[in-house]
């Protein structure tokens, strides 16, 4: 009894350390230059330092370096030869080689995160949680709402409404994105606005509706009728009885529609700019903008994953638990 | 007169008992429920005509009825090569994809099940940790670990004297032998949580009586556990069909959009029909009106099957 315990936590043992292993990979890869991504490396490599016989052009093509950026702090004006290399230029514009390489150095160094970081990703990260957050909130909140009309489908009408949100199932995304860019435009005048993807998000569907709506089901009568009683409103129910029991439901709406909203890459790709990229659509753009810059992909993908792995290791106990008991559910 | 009066029985109906609990539900369900019809049924409703039209784009003036012309363009040159590549790309992944779903969800979950451990919740956080991994992301991470010549795992396999470039996840094979195996890892926390999630609920007189018989374990799995969580099995099945279809942001992330052939299945083949050619310059493929026939063409078989093992599903409960 005993040993077979111990031989299964030394295989799930092993599959965990083999489902970590690309989270590993990943911050290695992170932090290796591009130029050295042919070499297997086990920890981060060291950074070979600026040569100052390395040509402009060259860095500028491996690292994604704004070479008018570089003209502009270095007050150079009009055009430089990218042939030339870093030691000629110091010499032909009377530049300190320290200026150069004080400018180049980080650039070069932390290529693939400072890349990054210039092309937006704390905006998009601000954009994602304020998308997700609200989504989040207002759609738990409408679903309660929802499932506090339909539970028990008294009538006739209720049934046909939950039906009509199991339907969302089946209409495959693709084919109404056109038509919802229409409508989120012409009608609504929610061009490029966050607003449009947060409404696809709390419009309903199969998971809230069918998630509140059963548990809600199951609270007694009684407590209804005991408001009643009293001379309350329904928004007192609502609010005092109905909304502080939702916890557990809410949670299992909360932890599987997080990772759908926080993921959701085509409705941002369709309703915004490249500018307003929630995370999802900036990953998709920064592979394909920096197409063989291996660092910068590589640590945008990780800095994107850093903030929805701290928010589930915070809440891993309500995962956990809701996963479950969803499932058990159905 | 006679409205009038209709008008006050209306008023008279609103203002008894049935009448102002109608008012409540609808007060509390309608704002989803405006919205949801706003923004997912009618543009349903929006796209559903078109596919019997030439349509090009939205922005077409000059659209005629062509019938069932759509159903027929994706069985003729040129575009029935693609169309049929892309579906047998797709239905291979799916099936494959299935048998993940027991490789990595049911394993784990059997394993789950019998482990006593004080570590099951640490193994638990770790096994759904990719669960929260975008589908970009997945694309990506294979792109560095089985990429040939940058990729983790290729440089590891060489280093260990396997060889140069084991697996290229740009070529056919490459693509649909990794593809399923990040997607069963993405994948297995949810899918043993839906596994275990049904075998928590099996009474545990049930599983003790059979030890007490001098069951052997794989007939406890056989005999008790499986038929015990059928549920589950319906459940997972109708997330795995409608996710291996589906599947499109991993597509992008493998660079389905730009030039990755062996990775076009369906939903990238769709994507390129209705507005591909927008973003690489290139002749439209297709029109928006096929686009539409062909989502509904493939969707619509696999919502009817996953409809019917829902109900199947939720028959056995209540039995």
């Amino acid at each position: 009894m005993k040993r077979h315990q111990l031989v299964l936590v030394g295989l799930l043992g092993l599959y965990c350390l083999i489902t970590l292993a690309p989270f590993y990979a990943l911050v290695v890869r992170a932090f290796t230059p591009t130029v050295q991504s042919t070499e297997f490396h086990l920890w981060l490599p060291d950074r070979r330092p600026l040569s100052m016989n390395a040509r402009l052009g060259d860095l500028a093509t491996i690292y994604s370096i704004d070479a008018r950026a570089f003209r502009q702090e270095m007050g150079i004006k009009g055009y430089v030869n990218p042939q030339l290399t870093l030691a000629q230029l110091a010499e032909t514009y009377e530049l300190e080689p320290e200026r150069i390489r004080a400018w180049l150095e980080p650039r070069v160094q932390y290529n693939g995160v400072l890349s990054v970081m210039e092309a937006g990703f704390l905006r998009s990260l601000l954009a994602t949680i304020f998308v997700t957050g609200v989504s989040v909130g207002v759609g738990g909140l409408l679903g309660i709402m929802t499932g506090s009309a339909l539970a028990g489908f008294r009538r006739p009408w209720h049934l046909f409404t939950y039906n009509l949100y199991m339907l969302n199932m089946i209409i495959p995304p693709m084919m109404v994105i056109l038509p919802q860019y229409l409508i989120m435009t012409k009608v609504l005048g929610l061009d490029d606005n966050y607003l449009s993807v947060i409404l696809i998000h709390i419009k309903g569907g199969a998971l809230s509706t069918m998630v509140f709506t059963s548990y809600i089901a199951t609270i007694p009568k009684e407590l209804r009728e005991s408001v009643q009683m009293d001379g309350g409103r329904h928004y007192h129910y609502f609010f005092y009885v109905l909304l502080p029991l939702m916890g557990t439901p809410f949670a299992v709406f909360a932890s599987i529609a997080m990772p759908w909203m926080w993921n959701d890459l085509l409705h941002p790709l369709v309703f915004l700019s490249p500018a307003k990229y929630t995370l999802p659509a900036f990953v998709a753009a920064i592979g394909g903008t920096y197409t063989t810059n291996y660092e910068a992909i590589f640590s945008g993908l990780m800095l994107s994953l850093i903030p929805i792995l701290l928010i589930y290791l915070v809440f891993q106990k309500m995962f956990v638990r809701s996963a479950v008991a969803g499932a058990v559910k159905g | 007169m006679a409205g009038s009066s209709t008008r006050g029985a209306k008023r008279s109906w609103l203002r008894s008992r049935a009448g102002r609990r109608f008012l409540v539900d609808l007060a509390y369900a309608g704002p989803q429920l405006f919205l949801y019809v706003l923004v997912q049924l009618l543009p349903f409703v929006i796209a559903l005509p078109i596919i019997f039209t030439d349509r090009l784009d939205f922005l077409d003036q000059d659209v005629a009825w062509v019938g069932l012309d759509n159903v027929r363009a994706m069985l003729q040159p040129p575009l029935v090569d693609r169309f049929g590549d892309a579906l047998q790309r797709t239905a291979l992944f799916a099936l494959v994809n299935y048998v993940m779903v027991y490789l990595f969800g049911f394993v784990l979950a059997l394993a789950m099940f019998e482990l006593t451990s004080r570590l099951k919740g640490l193994f638990f956080t770790i096994i759904y940790m990719p669960w929260m991994i975008s589908g970009v992301g997945i694309g990506l991470l294979m792109i560095m670990l089985f990429s040939s010549d940058t990729g983790s795992l290729n440089l590891l396999l060489k280093e260990l004297g396997f060889g140069r470039n084991v697996v290229d996840v740009k070529s056919e094979a490459g693509t649909l032998i990794t593809l399923p195996i990040m997607y069963g890892w993405k994948t297995a926390g949810f899918n043993m949580a839906v596994f275990l999630g049904g075998l928590l609920a099996i009474p545990t007189e049930t599983i003790e009586s059979a030890r007490m018989d001098g069951a052997r374990y794989l007939d406890r799995v056989i005999h008790i556990y499986i038929p015990q969580i059928v549920p589950s099995i319906i459940i997972v099945t109708i997330f795995s069909l409608i996710n291996s279809f589906g599947i499109f942001d991993e597509l992008v992330g493998l660079g389905g959009l730009s030039g990755n052939a062996n990775a076009e299945f369906l939903s990238v083949f769709v994507y390129q029909l209705g507005f591909g050619a927008g973003a690489t310059g290139g002749a439209k493929i297709g029109t928006l009106a096929q686009a539409i026939t062909v989502s509904l063409l493939v969707f619509l078989p696999l919502v009817l099957v996953a409809f019917g093992l829902n109900r199947l599903q939720k028959r056995l409960q209540y039995h």
